[in-house]
Parts: structure tokens; C-alpha cells; sequence
């Protein structure tokens, strides 16, 4: 009976031992509160109760003696073992292995170490006890066997003469190495035997002594098991309570007619508490904080960008759009001004975390502008980036000046090692300026991932059609003067004829069709690049405006430009 | 006997010294001690960090949990009723009447979670509660009757696919997502048969065959393909001469719009398209 007991409890408790280190490999947080999950819940409590009341008809002289009228106690204990064990199997299971909450992960400790103290101490303590009675016959046998050795030995004077030379305090543990198999063969006990003997009597007593001590402890147990037990009760006990304080989810399918406005007038708002923003920003990963970086430099360099903007005026007699350098260049001696704002936010930039292609794209033109602003604002006043005052090498472009992240980047790094070799886009080198009266007007507007493409397109074609820097074409002669930069970057575009063709994709139709009737005979030629900085303060006559009134009004993406209107031709569209 | 009432007093002696203890900790300690909040003691039953929105009511479990009834939608409301933008978007305006949270928004998953947990059937049922009405020949009660009817009796070959289930079907999938309708109202309002509420795509439904003609009978052509430079140079730079808009399938595959015959995925020469 108890070793069939046995054999089932503790395959119980291997199992329930098995369900909690379940926990590693799954986890349903909604299970415990959905109604299986209650169910289960609730039937582990109520078995989990038995015990109690196993203790209570123990303790209780009149109530004891009333049910072992009708079940013997030996029962008793048996259901209180069984349900002490299949009551913390349903309550494992009803966690759902979520161990989230303190009161939850400490319940559920303790209902393990309640099953565990008590399967302990029922049986391992009588495995204890069991072995100290084996133990003390095997002592009664071997002291038997000593005395008769000893008895032997006294008629035997050489051989008491071997063992007394073997007593000496550091002889004794190698003694039995010393001594030679016992060869007479008469004598059933020589001196290697005694030796023996004695050994092994030593061995057994300290093993029971041992085994007493642990005894002793485990004497205790049941105290142990019933001062578990009742932390475990509290516990549960605040855990139904807080669980129907905090409401329970079984019986919530009523409906709550609550419509908007009743629902406002009966609950006044209340005052929330504004949460530290710090303490958000500071938790972000790196990723967001870069990204975040990222987009506050485009907000600072396009507000200062914007600002400084000025429409077109005509310097050395080519028109272009310029900037007011005087107060960009006082904007970087300031440290609260957007231009050091952005500044500041580039420091944090990881340059590996973009969302997409074109937000990459869109930073790194917006950065090389900024940096070819940088170069020219930081020495002013200059004539122009390439004069010495900005490079002694006279190479401002190999210069690292723009601090990223950890890395300092230089512009021909951006243009040359990045943006080309990585989107292999030809309309980028158009896009990135030189801070030149010979470059592309930039519109009114840093670039935008979003609206990236239409940018570019529309500064392209509103570039080729000024006839000083970006296109003229000769059609008697069949001369098409274009901008450096088509020469600057050639390896880009190709042959001439491939020249050809990506021009006659921006401009008119009319003239894009005599472009390609007249690819073969058309000569290339390109304007003079004027490195001067296209700065209002260059601007000839009074066709600069007031610099103090600020910059036109215009709306982001296409038509940015006041004089492009003519660009995109009212004819494109009915041919 | 009397070494039992030797250990009775011990136990006695632990326990009042362990009482004393206790006291003595209490009145030593300030008042503003962790121990003597309320709110500590709380803490311990949290099943869960709140969403990072939420975390300022991390300490006050009052804010949304009513005692027994548990977290009402009327303590969500409090906060979340003048919610202007999330009640003039179409898509998101149903919040007004629904009446109930805690269905989709689950709480107590962790800072790093979102609280939202879209569940349609939920949605559904909501809608079938909000109908139900003590008068039986009430508008709103014999609608729920008929919906209550039409599901209890709808056979299983009448659901589009298994990837459905019956409450979602009373639900009209354009009330919010008309605004995100790709096909612009061209493939009808009958979603379910291609579409299911936890995924987008559905293996259920196949595409006609690439030789299949009759595209338009589903698909539009965007407004750019009818502008004059159209036929004239786009079409022409793939090389394929279409004789009217309508002929998708003379430049597009089946697999994606931007997949077109004979160009590949050629990113430079479409770089005026907009990626998506």
C-alpha cells in the first residue's frame, strides 16, 4: 500500500516539477485569467485546501475522534498527500507559466517548496531511518567478528607483535599496505584482517552518525512543512483577493453601455501626471536616437537654409540664386543658432541607420550642402571655397570637416565614396553644390526623402534653362554649351550622345525631339566654371532684394522656382 | 511532558520576539518609508510592466482598475475622450460609440509593447451587444435577431474561405478601411474573398492566369497612362506599342505593376515612379 503510494506520488511530483520548468519554453500571459485558466485556478485552491483541513482533524481531540469513526486517519494522510499534489499541478497550470508579478512568482515558490518539503520529509525520512537500522546490524556483525579476531590474536604473540608496531599515530592509515596477504592459511584472521575489521567498524559508526544528524534535521520537518504551508495560505489568500479586487475577466460579457458623453460626465478627467520625458529619450536604443538625430538636423539645417535663401540676382552676369553669407557666417559664431543646432545633432548621427533609400540619399546631398556652407561660413568673409583662406592645399573638398557620429567626414568622401558608388544616381552631382555662382540653383528648400525625386528632376530642368550656366544651344551651328559639371563628371553620363539623351529627358519636347534628329552632328561644348560664392553680397546692381526682408514664400516640392516657371513648358503635356 | 513544555515556551519566546521585532522596525523607520505605501504592496501584484504611454500610472492601479469590476472602458474614456484626430478619421472613428477597451487594447505586456491587439470577432461582438435591446420590436433588437439567426444557420460552404470566421463577416470592411482600398473601389466591397483579418494576401485566392487577358475587368490604369506623352513615349521606351490603355498585359506581368515585360525591375529608367 505505502510503496504504491509512493511510487505514485512522486511521479506526481516529477511531473509538477516538469509543468513549472515549462515556463522556459512557453508562456501564455492570458491563459490564467480566461475561463479554463479560472477554472483551473479554482479547483487547484479548493485541493490545495484538503491538507488544511488534514491538520485541523489531527490537531482537534473531538473532532479526530468523530471521523475516524468513518475513515481511518491512515486515509486521511492519503488525501491529503494526493491532493496536496494534484492541487499545485492544476495551479501550475493555471499560471500559464506567465511568473510576472512578485506575489505570483513568490505563490508560486512557495507551493513548490510546500509539495516539495512535504514529499521529503514523508519519505525520505523513512529512507533515513531505514538505513540507520541496516547500518547498526552490520556494526553488531562486525564487532562480533573483532572480538573473536582479538581473541585469537592474544594466542598468537608474534603476530600481536606485528600489529602492535603498526599503531603508531602516522603508520595506522598505511598499515594495511604494509602488511603482507596473510599466508599461513591456518589462521582463518591474521594481522592484515584485524586491520580491516577495525577499519570498517570505524566507517559504520561515522556513517550512522551521519545519518543521525540528518535525522535530527529531518526531525524538524513537519514544523518546516507547516510554517511553509501557512505562508503559502496567506499568500493565496492575497492572491484571490487582489485577483477580485483588480477584477476578474470570467464574467465580463456584459455589455458596458457607455456611450462617449454619459461616460464624460459621470468621470471628471482627472489630473494626470506628466511622465519625465528624460527618462523616455534616455531609454531609447541607439537606433532611434540616431534616426531621431537625424531628422532634427534636417529640421535645423532646412529652417537656417531656408532663412538665408535669397532669389536670384546676377553676379559676373550669370543669374543665380544666392545666400546671405554676412549672416550665415554670424549665425556660426552663436551657440543657441539653428547652425550649430544642427551641428550639434550630426554629432549624433550613426550614419548605418536609415529608413530606406531615399532618406540616405536625401541626408547625405543635405550634408554636403551643409558642409559646403559650413566651409564657406567659417572663413568668411571669402570670394569663393576654393581660395586659400579655406584650404591652403586649395582642395576644400578633401578636407575632413563634418564630424559624424565618431568619424569626420570630408565632401569628396560624401560625393565620391558614398552617394555615387552607392546609388549610382547621375542627378546627385547636380544636387550636391558647390557653393558657386556656376552651380545648379538650389530651390528654397533642403531635400526631402518623400519629395527626393521630383527635387532632383526639377533642378535639373530648371538648371538647363539658364543659358549662362546650364544649357545654350546653338542650333545654326549645332553647338550645345553645357555646364562644367557634365565635363567634371562625364565618366557618369558616357559618351557625348549619352550627354545628349539625359539632357533631352528635362528639357522641352521640341527641343528635346531636335536634340535626337540631330545627336550625331551636335558639338559638345562647357561653360567656364565661375568659383565664385554665391553670396548676395556679390550681386550686381540693385537686382538683389533688401537682404533684411526674409525669403519668399513658396510651398515645398514642385515650383520652386520663381524663374523655372517656363521650364516645364505648357506643351509637355498635349502633344 | 516536560520537555514538550520547555518547546512550547521556546516557540512562544520566538514569536514574541519576532512581533516585538517587527514593531520596533515600524516605529523606528520614517513615515515615508517603501514599506508603509500602499501603493509598494500593490506594485508586488502587477502581472506586467505598462506600455511606455502608460507608465506614469505604473503606481496608481486606481487609475483604471475599479475595485471588483475591474479596468472599466469609463477610466479609459476619462483620458482618452477628447481624442479629436482619433474620432474625426474615418478609419479610427468607430472608437466613438464602441463602448468598450480592453477587448483590443491589452495593458500590463511590457514598456516596450504597444497596447494594441486588433481582434475583430471582438469588434463584432461588441457591435451585436450594442444592439441588443429589452424591447423585441425594437430596430436595433430585430437586427440582432436577424444577424443572430444568420449565423446560427449560415452553412460553412457559405464563408468565403476558412481564414474567416462568422462575426467578421457582419462586419463592413469599408465603414474603416474604404480610405485604404488599393483597388479604389474597383474589386467591390466583398473583401473576404481575397483578403482575411489577420493577414493581407491569402493563399486561398489565385490570380487568373498570365494569359488572361481581361485585366481591366479588376484593375485600373493610373491617371498618368492617359496623359498624351503616354503612348507616345513611355509606353515606347519598353519598346511594346500598346493600341489603347486598357491592354495592361502588353508591358505588366501578373506578379507586381512594376514588374513590366522585357525591363525587369529596371530602378533608372522608372526612377520617376515613386518606389512603394
Amino acid at each position: 500500500m505505502k510503496e504504491r503510494e509512493k511510487t505514485v506520488a512522486t511521479g506526481l511530483v516529477v511531473l509538477m516539477l516538469i509543468l513549472w520548468i515549462g515556463f522556459l519554453f512557453h508562456r501564455s500571459p492570458r491563459f490564467a485569467g480566461s475561463p479554463w485558466g479560472g477554472i483551473l485556478g479554482v479547483t487547484g485552491a479548493m485541493l490545495m485546501l484538503v491538507p488544511l483541513a488534514y491538520l485541523v482533524v489531527k490537531r482537534i481531540k473531538w473532532l479526530k475522534k468523530a471521523i475516524t469513526n468513518y475513515v481511518p486517519m491512515r486515509t486521511l494522510l492519503a488525501w491529503h498527500i494526493y491532493a496536496g499534489i494534484i492541487g499545485p499541478i492544476l495551479v501550475l497550470l493555471h499560471s500559464g507559466h506567465k511568473f510576472e508579478s512578485l506575489l505570483g512568482i513568490a505563490l508560486t515558490a512557495m507551493t513548490i517548496i510546500a509539495v516539495i518539503s512535504g514529499f521529503v520529509g514523508r519519505y525520505m525520512m523513512s529512507q533515513f531511518s531505514q538505513g540507520i537500522r541496516e547500518k547498526k546490524a552490520m556494526l553488531t556483525e562486525l564487532q562480533a567478528a573483532y572480538q573473536r579476531a582479538s581473541v585469537e590474536l592474544a594466542q598468537q604473540p608474534a603476530q600481536a607483535k606485528t600489529i602492535r608496531s603498526l599503531s603508531g599515530f602516522l603508520v595506522r592509515p598505511i598499515a594495511s599496505f604494509l602488511l603482507t596477504e596473510d599466508a599461513d592459511g591456518k589462521t582463518a584472521l591474521g594481522p592484515r584482517t584485524v586491520i580491516q575489521i577495525s577499519e570498517s567498524i570505524a566507517d559504520v559508526e561515522y556513517a550512522i552518525k551521519t545519518h543521525e544528524t540528518f535525522k535530527q534535521w529531518f526531525n524538524k520537518w513537519l514544523k518546516l512543512h507547516i510554517v511553509i504551508s501557512f505562508i503559502l495560505y496567506i499568500l493565496l489568500a492575497l492572491h484571490v483577493w487582489t485577483a477580485i479586487y483588480f477584477g476578474l475577466r470570467w464574467f465580463d460579457t456584459q455589455p458596458q453601455d457607455i456611450p462617449l458623453q454619459r461616460a464624460l460626465a459621470a468621470s471628471p478627467l482627472p489630473a494626470l501626471p506628466v511622465p519625465p520625458t528624460s527618462t523616455i529619450v534616455a531609454s531609447a536604443p541607439n537606433e532611434k536616437a540616431s534616426s531621431e538625430a537625424t531628422e532634427e538636423f534636417s529640421r535645423y539645417f532646412g529652417d537656417f537654409f531656408t532663412r538665408h535663401w535669397r532669389a536670384p540676382v546676377t553676379i559676373h552676369g550669370v543669374q543665380t540664386i544666392v545666400f546671405d553669407y554676412t549672416a550665415l557666417a554670424a549665425e556660426t559664431k552663436q551657440n543657441d543658432s539653428d547652425y550649430s543646432k544642427a551641428l550639434g545633432a550630426l554629432t549624433r548621427v550613426e550614419p548605418t541607420t536609415f529608413e530606406g533609400d531615399d532618406q540616405e540619399k536625401a541626408f547625405w546631398i543635405n550634408l554636403y550642402n551643409f558642409g559646403a556652407m559650413k566651409l564657406a561660413a567659417e572663413n568668411y568673409p571669402v570670394d569663393s571655397i576654393t581660395s586659400p583662406k579655406v584650404s591652403e592645399a586649395g582642395d576644400p573638398w578633401g578636407k575632413k570637416m563634418i564630424q559624424l557620429g565618431d568619424a569626420a567626414y570630408s565632401l569628396s568622401q560624401i560625393e565620391k565614396e558614398i552617394l555615387v558608388p552607392k546609388f549610382g544616381d547621375p542627378r546627385i552631382v547636380f544636387a550636391v553644390s558647390c557653393a558657386a555662382v556656376s552651380c545648379p540653383d538650389r530651390p528654397q528648400y533642403i531635400f526631402a526623402p518623400k519629395t527626393l525625386n521630383t527635387q532632383l528632376d526639377d533642378l535639373i530642368a530648371a538648371f538647363l534653362t539658364n543659358p549662362k550656366k546650364g544649357m545654350r544651344l546653338d542650333r545654326e551651328n549645332k553647338v550645345l554649351t553645357l555646364s562644367w559639371i557634365f565635363k567634371a563628371d562625364k565618366h557618369l553620363f558616357g559618351e557625348d550622345g549619352d550627354i545628349i539623351d539625359f539632357v533631352a529627358r528635362y528639357v522641352p519636347d521640341e527641343t528635346a525631339r531636335w536634340l535626337k534628329e540631330n545627336r550625331t552632328a551636335l558639338r559638345l561644348e562647357f561653360f567656364e566654371h565661375d568659383w565664385t560664392l554665391n553670396d548676395i553680397a556679390q550681386a550686381e546692381g540693385q537686382a538683389s532684394p533688401p537682404s533684411e526682408n526674409p525669403a519668399p514664400e513658396s510651398t515645398p516640392g514642385r515650383g520652386l522656382y520663381p524663374q523655372s516657371k517656363a521650364v516645364i513648358p505648357a506643351n509637355a503635356g498635349n502633344q | 511532558m516536560a520537555k514538550k513544555k520547555k518547546s512550547k515556551k521556546k516557540s512562544i519566546l520566538i514569536t514574541a520576539i519576532t512581533i516585538g521585532v517587527l514593531i520596533v522596525v515600524w516605529l523606528v523607520t520614517p513615515g515615508d518609508a517603501a514599506f508603509k505605501q500602499v501603493n509598494t504592496w500593490q506594485r508586488m501584484t502587477s502581472p506586467g510592466a505598462l506600455s511606455a504611454a502608460h507608465a506614469s500610472l505604473e503606481n496608481n492601479c486606481a487609475a483604471c482598475h475599479t475595485p471588483v469590476t475591474g479596468a472599466e472602458a469609463a477610466n479609459c474614456i476619462a483620458c482618452h475622450a477628447n481624442d479629436k484626430s482619433l474620432l474625426q478619421n474615418q478609419a479610427t472613428s468607430f472608437h466613438a460609440n464602441v463602448g468598450s477597451c480592453k477587448e483590443c487594447h491589452l495593458e500590463h505586456q511590457g514598456r516596450d509593447q504597444r497596447t494594441l491587439e486588433m481582434d475583430h470577432v471582438a469588434l463584432a461582438e461588441l457591435g451585436l451587444r450594442q444592439l441588443k435591446s429589452n424591447d423585441p420590436d425594437s430596430e436595433s433588437e430585430r437586427v440582432r435577431q436577424s444577424f443572430a439567426v444568420l449565423m446560427k444557420h449560415m452553412p460553412d460552404a457559405a464563408l468565403p474561405h476558412s481564414r474567416v470566421v462568422r462575426e467578421e463577416l457582419l462586419l463592413n470592411c469599408t465603414t474603416c478601411h474604404e480610405t485604404e482600398d488599393p483597388h479604389v473601389g474597383y474589386f467591390g466591397d466583398n473583401c473576404a474573398t481575397c483578403h482575411a483579418t489577420n493577414r493581407w494576401n491569402i493563399p486561398e485566392y489565385i490570380h487568373p492566369p498570365a494569359a488572361s487577358l481581361d485585366c481591366v475587368q479588376c484593375h485600373k490604369a493610373p491617371p498618368s497612362h492617359y496623359m498624351p506623352m503616354f503612348m507616345s513615349m513611355c509606353a515606347k521606351m519598353l519598346g511594346k506599342s500598346p493600341k489603347s490603355v486598357s491592354q495592361c498585359y502588353v508591358c505588366h506581368m501578373i506578379t507586381g505593376w512594376n514588374d513590366m515585360k522585357g525591363a525587369a525591375w529596371h530602378k533608372k529608367s522608372m526612377s520617376h515612379i515613386p518606389s512603394r
